[in-house]
């Protein structure tokens, strides 16, 4: 089926182009300007747009399916022609509003083969669109498709223009950061902490989703696309731990502030000490942590497994390496 | 417990720490490897006497009678209590050699050589190698390893009849008798500690205390444990037997009894429900190791007639020792030598294989003739 709206008037740039309604020339009309009608792509100058949409309520073109069915068109369904071909024009239309709803990400695939598959699937549709296959059918399930999954449709939308922004962002401060180097060579200080604060930027993708690896494939809730993965926000970053997981607290003492006549007596009164920068509380923390480390180790108990050690990987490094009758072979 | 499991990482805890019938039977087997060893050397040298022997009488045939006493045949070997009463000669030695030094290595430092000491009779026999070669490397070991720096140069000249090579001689010996382990986690610091808290919960009056004099008292309680540990621990077995926390304690008990029970009682109250399971095995322990220190008799302590009795005791053992010493490993300086050239150079066995090779071939060229063949002229002919 071709379309009834390539027939004619597909070279903009033509000096002799003619409207096929006023029948308006560029040849006479320097500033003639033509309009398309993005429903039936339809091309009539602009003064005919006007006309059109004020009285007569549609496409004025003899043949028009889109007329024959009493379609109204409006003054917002005009516009200035991109592609030269309108075979394309319509195509990146259909593909912009397809790929608007079938907004799924890479990242958020199952595996790679699931991603091809969804790509394969979209352009499946678009091109049923394109070339006018089971249009009813098509459009039928992407507006299934929109409903079910309005809220992930939303937030990649929502991704991808911050992807955008932040893309637009970067590269205005790459352009200042230029200026700015060009402007002040000397600072190189100054320009190298922003270029520092610029490229750390880099990495943070905007909101980007967390993955849960865990669960298999899921479908989305239309059932049209499969092999996703289950998503939820990322987690806060855990505060650093220096320690790594030691514990700093103690449970058979608690420090206190000083201690009576520990032979530091002296010391303690001493500014030469104290201006050295001496810590008497780690003193003390080290003097009692010797005192009660060890308390609770029965070692008659624990050494032959009555009373195993706090931590199951100590037990058998402790059972492995205590075992007595290892005697040193000849040495020298 | 926190600071239990900190203990328990630690290499004392790992690797040196024993019940008592492990220590036993660890002893025992060292003792019967080390007999086996010295009698099998013994051996060694009675059949290269007898391939002397064999020599000699060829060229006076007749005259060559298997003479002299038989080595091998009645070495008597040390049992495990002679053993360890030579440890115990030598650090008693290790206490003496550290006085001489200007100043004199610290006590703590001491205690380090000694239980370095003690750590490497667990494994090795004094009859394979006598405490006289080992504990000087072993007190130069400890002041490195506790930085206490003296050079050894200035080591060795107080030290009379030692020379550096004795010294260095044997620390590779006594580390892997170590098994590389240097951390000996002492009770004193602990006894510093613990006393400074006792007077802390007096002050709170958190700690009640009879008595005129109660702070007098702590402190000399504290000396007297203190003394119990510079001398008593480091004599006996406890550094294999309890934990460091448990041996202050002991040595607390051991010089005064109530006051480190009432201690004890505040503390265990203090720590609440979570205290009470160990309380009554707690408090066993810590008896048990303080009737170990305080049942040790020094011999300063001894009355005249025990004194003369472990002296003589003492000299018999140290004779009977010098006939069952293994004679392969009396000169420790001569060994590490040998063994040190034999990394360099290769192996005896080595030796032998390349020297055998170069006769082979030697024989072979000898059988085959001149290396260029024979003379043209002799061919002709």
């Amino acid at each position: 089926m071709v379309m009834s709206g390539m027939q004619n008037g597909h070279i903009a740039s033509e000096a002799d182009d003619i409207c096929p309604v006023c029948k308006n020339s560029t040849y006479l009309q320097k500033n003639l300007r033509f309009k398309i009608n993005t429903k039936c792509y339809h091309r009539i100058c602009e003064g005919c747009v006007d006309r059109i949409t004020s009285t007569q309520k549609k496409c004025p073109i003899a043949g028009c399916t889109f007329a024959a069915r009493g379609v109204i068109p409006r003054r917002g369904e005009y516009r200035v022609q991109t592609f030269e071909d309108l075979a394309i024009e319509r195509e990146v239309d259909i593909r912009k509003r397809v790929m608007a709803i079938l907004n799924r990400r890479e990242e958020e695939f199952y595996s790679k083969r699931a991603w091809d598959d969804f790509l394969e699937q979209r352009e499946e549709l678009i091109m049923n669109l394109v070339l006018k296959t089971d249009v009813k059918k098509t459009e039928a399930t992407l507006s299934k498709y929109k409903e079910a999954n309005a809220d992930s449709i939303k937030a990649n939308a929502a991704l991808e223009r911050n992807a955008a922004a932040q893309f637009e962002s970067r590269q205005t401060l790459q352009k200042e950061q230029a200026n700015l180097r060009r402007q002040a060579a000397q600072q190189t200080y100054e320009d190298d902490r922003f270029h520092t604060l610029t490229a750390g930027s880099r990495d943070v993708k905007a909101g980007a989703m967390e993955v849960i690896h865990d669960d298999g494939p899921v479908s989305d809730p239309s059932g049209l696309v499969k092999g996703l993965r289950k998503l939820r926000p990322p987690s806060p970053e855990k505060v650093y731990d220096p320690f790594m997981g030691m514990a700093t607290t103690r449970d058979y003492y608690g420090l206190q502030a000083d201690y009576p006549s520990m032979r530091l007596t002296k010391a303690k009164n001493d500014t030469r000490t104290r201006a050295g920068g001496f810590d008497f509380q780690a003193y003390y923390d080290e003097s009692l942590l010797r005192a009660f480390a060890g308390l609770g180790c029965f070692i008659d108990k624990e050494k032959t497994g009555q009373g195993p050690p706090a931590t199951r990987e100590l037990a058998t490094v402790v059972a492995a390496e205590s075992l007595p009758g290892r005697i040193n072979d000849e040495v020298f | 417990m926190i600071e239990d499991d900190i203990y328990r990482s630690s290499t004392q805890y790992r690797y040196w720490s024993y019940t008592s019938e492990a220590l036993a039977s660890l002893r025992q087997s060292t003792n019967e490897l080390a007999s086996e060893r010295v009698r099998a050397a013994f051996g060694r040298i009675r059949d290269a006497k007898k391939v002397q022997n064999a020599q000699q009488s060829d060229h006076k045939s007749g005259e060559g009678v298997e003479g002299g006493q038989d080595p091998a045949k009645d070495v008597e070997t040390l049992t495990v209590e002679e053993e360890l009463r030579v440890v115990h000669w030598g650090c008693s030695k290790i206490i003496e050699t550290g006085k001489v030094t200007t100043p004199p290595i610290p006590m703590e430092i001491r205690a380090t050589a000694i239980q370095f000491l003690r750590r490497f009779y667990l494994t090795n026999s004094p009859m394979t190698y006598h405490p006289k070669q080992i504990l000087t490397c072993a007190l130069f070991l400890a002041t490195k390893t506790d930085h206490w720096h003296i050079p050894l140069s200035t080591f060795v000249d107080k030290i009379p009849g030692t020379e550096e090579k004795d010294v260095r001689a044997p620390e590779f010996l006594l580390m892997q008798g170590l098994r590389f382990t240097l951390d000996v986690r002492h009770p004193m610091r602990g006894l510093e500690g613990g006393v400074g808290e006792i007077l802390k919960l007096f002050e709170e009056k958190m700690l009640r205390l009879d008595g005129p004099d109660p702070k007098g008292r702590v402190g000399k309680a504290a000396d007297r444990a203190s003394q119990f540990l510079r001398v008593a621990a480091q004599m006996t077995d406890v550094y294999f037997l309890y934990t460091p926390s448990q041996i202050w304690l002991a040595a607390l008990m051991a010089a005064d009894s109530d006051l480190a029970n009432a201690y004890l009682a505040s503390k265990m109250d203090h720590l609440g429900p979570a205290a009470a399971s160990l309380r009554a095995k707690l408090e066993l322990t810590i008896r048990s190791c303080a009737d170990m220190l305080s049942n040790y008799k020094s011999e300063d302590e001894a009355n005249e007639v025990e004194q003369k009795e472990m002296k003589k005791e003492m000299k018999r053992i140290g004779r009977k020792l010098h006939l069952c010493q293994n004679p392969e490993k009396m000169d420790l300086v001569a060994v590490t030598k040998q063994k040190t050239a034999e990394k360099r150079e290769g192996s005896e066995s080595d030796k032998e294989r390349v020297s055998k090779k170069r006769k082979l071939e030697r024989e072979k060229l000898e059988r085959d003739g001149d290396v260029f063949g024979p003379s043209l002229k002799n061919s002709n002919a």
